[in-house]
């Protein structure tokens, strides 16, 4: 009964795909170009910035992927990386682990999907309306609960450690960069897979996928809509708060009012340039870390440093609206947006 | 459509989960803090004071930042301190539209001076001014806000000379690189900003004429993955020691720092962070900013503040920058001795700093026309 | 059959605005907004009672106070309005920040440039340059979404961060490198003040009147009726006799001039130069101010009062007890995203 996603045979669709795998096979060349170009420590260096401007941004679009899949399209995930680096830099601080700052990332993502899954699944709030909104409130309310909480714990706090890979770090030249990480990093890279096989090979990703869909026919399988919805905005939270915990354990070791900095935002980008597949995620969010990366690096270059440097720092931005004109019509989940409401459910 | 129509129970049980879960977000995260979050809430910025003279401060950054709403702040304390005077502090008041308000709810509630941190408010400072005749107001952070020839007889201005601290923290860079690149990241193209981080670049430069420099700005004064990204990208570019023109995003510099090894440095600014990075931050310059917003306030206590700019300069500790702490190591006693005879020079005025606010303005100056650096 | 996203955003559909929320629910909303505030102040040390009174003399104790409430409520009057013409036709313009850079960008660049006009004449093209700005800045995502179906939604939050990092290079290339702002517009270039004592100007009558136009062009032209048909879906707008594609670029259009107004107000009447961070979150709070509006452009004027109340009086608690500026945000986004889980404002979807 139920016709699924995930055809690539259609040609449109490959085209897309295409379009989508140059581009990021485009921006992807630029670090070797300027390796060569420039040597060996600027093209390194390039590699350090986007692997940790990339995680957090992973993290959230891994999870954001999820729950657009299940058709809710969730706007208030800069609200989430905010909660969730908020609880990790309260937790770290008060206790002094950076495991139990972890957990209070994850309890704040729990709280965070209670709060929206009321409002979008309960209530039926528009989901964009809804999720500028959390975005707001989370904000105002980490901002103003920052100075009585976190006052003096600001700078010099501990934050993860990296962890060399037994061998691949003893890869030359690259190793050393690129294989050691922290935990929060290799996690987000692992999650890709995970959630692509969760998404395309479990039972419960075919009810996501039905559900965001088709939920009226899930409805009629004997899928409970809701329930699943429920799910996948749990796991959102939760995954998009571990984003907003890596910007503080593995970065900053603190939290800084504002920090999410348009990372959420940028997450709904990358999810649909990823046309929702969790293994194109990484290259997509890759991109946009390499984007940033290059704002301040492109600065510095010889020969390039005369053009005004608002181009460069208005970067990832332009990158976002030209890859978001190039998957137009994409291939949006049929009820993504759309408040689930079963046939005679309000009679 | 459908408005809910069970009015009592439904209305009453969204009321109580929403109460639940917005206290939960709130309180949930908040409850580790152990006893009751009342205690640990309350106004740790406004100090209580029993005097008459009430005195606000509004800056744009936070109290604890380390960096520029640090020292004003910690600066405000002391000075409320000395004078006996009430303090209150709005914090991270940023839009001229908001200082407007901030400054106005503090005039009608008959604070008698009010201070505000932050270069990028002046017209809405001297409106206030104009507005509230008897309020004072003293702006800090607007460079040349001194050729500014219309003061309302309750308006003043100051500014730290950052430009020199900031020539002899260049000095000791100037010395010390072994690159031969220095550098300098900047939160924005502000001119507070430029001042510092140009004559850092021309100190290092009237040491060493070799040395190179460039400067780049982040487009954020907090974000300390981005300051990090930039540090990266410097150090890469090859210089071995940055400036901070930002405020908490130099967090993200002594992590670069950290990884890219050692013989990579940081010059922090505004307060002493050594502590935050002991083996990358060489030394911080502060300029003794906490020192002049006290200044301020004691004088204004006494009733000496009169309309017009203040500049604190050598003689307000506009030269301090901070001792090396273990990294004492690095600095040979023959550099040290020319730092502070570079210092000497300029407290006494043999040499002057020139002011420098826009990026890249240091690469033109001619340096022949200072004295010759000591040998 | 298989529609695709904005296709199912702008299909059937409704918003609920034929009837009025029951009383009990505007009630519990109200009342849970006030409790939700209320623990807030309890958690952050305040007294509840003392920290709402001081919210209310602040933002109405005296006529400056009422004044400057008026003056903020000016440009969330317009911003309110960039939300509502195009919320009226289902589409998601959260890019009112942007619109209000783009307008004064281009007022201040058309003051600087011009100078050797008369001020009365200079303050008039200003306006209207801001308001062709606005327009320009709104025209992007509606062309997109009218020529490529581009989702509106990331389109007009990227603008946003665009524009901002424009007015910056903006104030570097035409300031004098002294503050964070660009040269001051000549001398004279400014609105009148319209209450003497205070610091509210002709702008404030200015966006009532756009408020009143733009409900005569809702509710009362054939383009509105084109722009609300299209909120009631593409199908509904076909059939009324309207191409969706032009709705859209129309309602994105005029309400990026009204934010664009916003904006050159700010630059003539307020700051006489083009300032960094010129915006409080003015284009967000327009998002709430509309909601609370019900997406009627007439109430908008009563709804960003409500908020300009809670910004002022919000500044007044700071000065008062020394908590953060932002705890007037929170109360904002508790009072909208209650309205919301209250359905005071609601949309009706299509069955999928």
């Amino acid at each position: 009964m139920l016709t699924l996603p995930w055809r690539l045979s259609s040609g449109r669709l490959r085209a897309r795909l295409a379009a989508t795998v140059i581009l990021v096979a485009a921006v992807a060349l630029t670090i070797p170009a300027l390796w060569f170009v420039y040597g060996e420590r600027v093209g390194l260096g390039i590699f350090a910035s986007t692997i940790t401007l990339t995680v957090p941004l992973l993290w959230a679009s891994l999870g954001e992927a999820v729950s657009q899949k299940a058709g809710v399209l969730n706007i208030g995930v800069e609200g989430v990386i905010l909660f969730g680096a908020f609880a990790a830099a309260l937790g770290s601080h008060l206790t002094g682990s950076l495991v139990i700052g972890l957990g209070a990332a994850i309890v704040a993502g729990l709280l965070c999907a209670l709060v929206l899954g009321f409002l979008y699944l309960v209530r039926d709030v528009d989901q964009v309306v809804g999720g500028i909104q959390f975005g707001l409130l989370a904000l105002g309310l980490t901002t103003v609960l920052d100075t009585p909480f976190l006052t003096g714990s600001a700078g010099g706090s501990e934050i993860l450690n990296r962890v060399p890979l037994p061998l691949l770090s003893s890869i030359p030249v690259l190793g050393p960069t690129v294989f050691s990480q922290t935990v929060l990093a290799y996690l987000a890279f692992l999650m890709a897979p995970v959630t692509f096989y969760i998404l395309r090979h479990s039972w419960f990703g075919l009810c996501v996928r039905a559900v965001g869909e088709r939920p009226g026919a899930a409805d009629a399988a004997g899928v409970d809509v809701l329930r699943v919805r429920w799910i996948a905005v749990g796991f959102e939270c939760v995954m998009v708060a571990v984003g907003g915990a890596a910007l503080v354990l593995a970065v900053t070791g603190d939290f800084t009012p504002g920090m999410s900095g348009g990372r959420g935002f940028i997450a709904i980008a990358v999810v649909m340039l990823a046309s929702w597949n969790p293994i194109v995620v990484i290259g997509c969010a890759a991109m946009f870390g390499l984007a940033t990366a290059l704002e301040f690096q492109l600065q510095v270059l010889p020969v390039v440093q005369d053009v005004p440097k608002e181009i460069w720092l208005s970067l990832p931005y332009l990158v976002t609206l030209v890859v978001i004109a190039l998957v137009r019509g994409a291939d949006f989940p049929n009820a993504l947006g759309i408040p689930f409401e079963r046939l005679g459910r309000r009679l | 459509m459908q408005v809910h129509s069970g009015p009592t129970t439904r209305a009453v049980s969204c009321l109580t989960v929403a109460a639940l879960i917005i206290t939960a977000c709130t309180a949930g995260t908040a409850s580790p803090a152990g006893g009751t979050p009342g205690a640990t809430g309350g106004t740790p910025a406004a100090t209580a004071g029993t005097g008459d003279f009430k005195v606000a401060l509004i800056v744009s950054d936070k109290c604890d930042d380390h960096s520029w709403g640090q020292a004003h702040c910690s600066g405000a304390q002391t000075g409320a301190a000395n004078t006996g005077a009430n303090l209150v502090i709005a914090e991270e008041v940023v839009t001229p539209q908001d200082v407007t308000q901030q400054g106005t709810a503090f005039a009608n509630q008959g604070f008698n001076l009010i201070v505000v941190a932050n270069g990028g408010v002046p017209q809405a400072v001297h409106q206030l001014a104009l507005d509230f005749p008897n309020v004072m107001f003293c702006q800090h952070g607007s460079p040349m806000t001194g050729n500014v020839v219309d003061y309302p007889p309750n308006l003043c201005t100051y500014l730290v000379q950052f430009q020199d601290g900031s020539f002899v923290a260049g000095a000791l860079a100037g010395y010390l690189t072994e690159t031969g690149k220095v550098a300098t990241i900047g939160g924005f193209d502000f001119s507070v900003i430029n001042l510092q981080m140009e004559a850092f670049r021309l100190g290092a430069r009237y040491v060493n004429p070799s040395v190179q420099s460039n400067t780049l700005v982040i487009n954020d004064l907090y974000d300390v993955s981005k300051g990090y990204a930039a540090a990266t990208a410097q150090y890469a570019a090859g210089a071995d020691f940055i400036f901070s023109g930002t405020d908490q995003a130099t967090v993200g510099f002594m992590k670069a720092a950290e990884e890219a090894g050692p013989g990579q440095y940081v010059v922090a600014t505004m307060w002493d962070s050594n502590f935050l990075s002991p083996t990358t931050v060489i030394t911080s310059a502060t300029f003794n900013l906490d020192g002049a917003t006290q200044r301020i306030i004691e004088m204004a206590a006494r009733g000496d503040l009169e309309n017009r700019h203040y500049p604190f300069g050598p003689e307000y500790g506009s030269l301090e920058i901070t001792p090396y702490y273990g990294l004492a190591s690095v600095v040979p006693d023959d550099v040290d001795r020319k730092v502070k005879e570079i210092s000497a020079a300029i407290a006494t005025g043999k040499l002057v700093v020139p002011i420098m606010t826009t990026a890249n303005d240091s690469e033109d100056f001619d340096i022949s026309t200072l004295p010759p650096p000591p040998q | 059959m298989k529609a695709t996203f904005n296709a199912a955003l702008s299909s059937a559909s409704r918003i609920g605005l034929n009837r009025m929320p029951s009383a009990p629910a505007v009630a519990m909303s109200v009342v849970s907004a006030l409790v939700l505030t209320a623990v807030m102040f309890v958690i952050l040390g305040l007294n509840p009672l003392d920290a709402f009174w001081a919210m209310l003399r602040g933002a109405l104790g005296s006529n400056y106070a009422i004044g400057q409430t008026l003056t903020v409520t000016t440009p969330l009057i317009l911003t309110g309005l960039a939300a509502v013409i195009p919320f009226s036709a289902r589409l998601w313009n959260v890019g009112a920040e942007g619109q209000f850079y783009a307008g004064a960008i281009v007022s201040v660049l058309v003051g600087l440039t011009f100078v050797e006009l008369p001020p009365l004449v200079l303050v008039i093209v200003c306006m209207a340059s801001g308001v062709l700005g606005g327009a320009a800045w709104g025209l992007i995502p509606g062309l997109l979404k009218a020529v490529a179906s581009v989702n509106e939604v990331i389109v007009t939050i990227m603008l946003n961060f665009v524009a901002v990092v424009m007015a910056d290079f903006v104030i570097r290339a035409w300031g004098e490198n002294i503050q964070q702002t660009t040269r001051p517009l000549p001398a004279g270039v400014d609105l009148p003040v319209i209450w003497p004592g205070t610091p509210l100007k002709l702008g404030f009558v200015l966006a009532i009147c756009v408020a009143i136009a733009s409900f005569v062009l809702l509710q009362r032209t054939p383009l509105g009726l084109g722009i609300r048909a299209a909120g009631f879906g593409g199908r509904a707008a076909r059939l009324a006799g309207f191409k969706p594609s032009l709705i859209a670029i129309a309602a994105f259009v005029i309400g990026g001039a009204c934010a664009g107004l916003a904006g050159a107000i700010l630059v003539v009447a307020v700051n006489h130069a083009l300032v960094t961070h010129m915006s409080a979150s003015y284009g967000l709070t327009g998002v709430a101010v509309a909601l609370v509006a019900r997406l009627n452009a007439l109430a908008v004027i009563p709804a960003a009062f409500f908020f300009a109340v809670i910004t002022v009086g919000g500044a007044n608690l700071t000065a008062g007890f020394g908590i953060l500026t932002s705890a007037s945000y929170v109360i904002v986004a508790l009072f909208v995203t209650l309205l919301l889980a209250f359905r005071l404002v609601t949309f009706k979807y299509p069955e999928t």
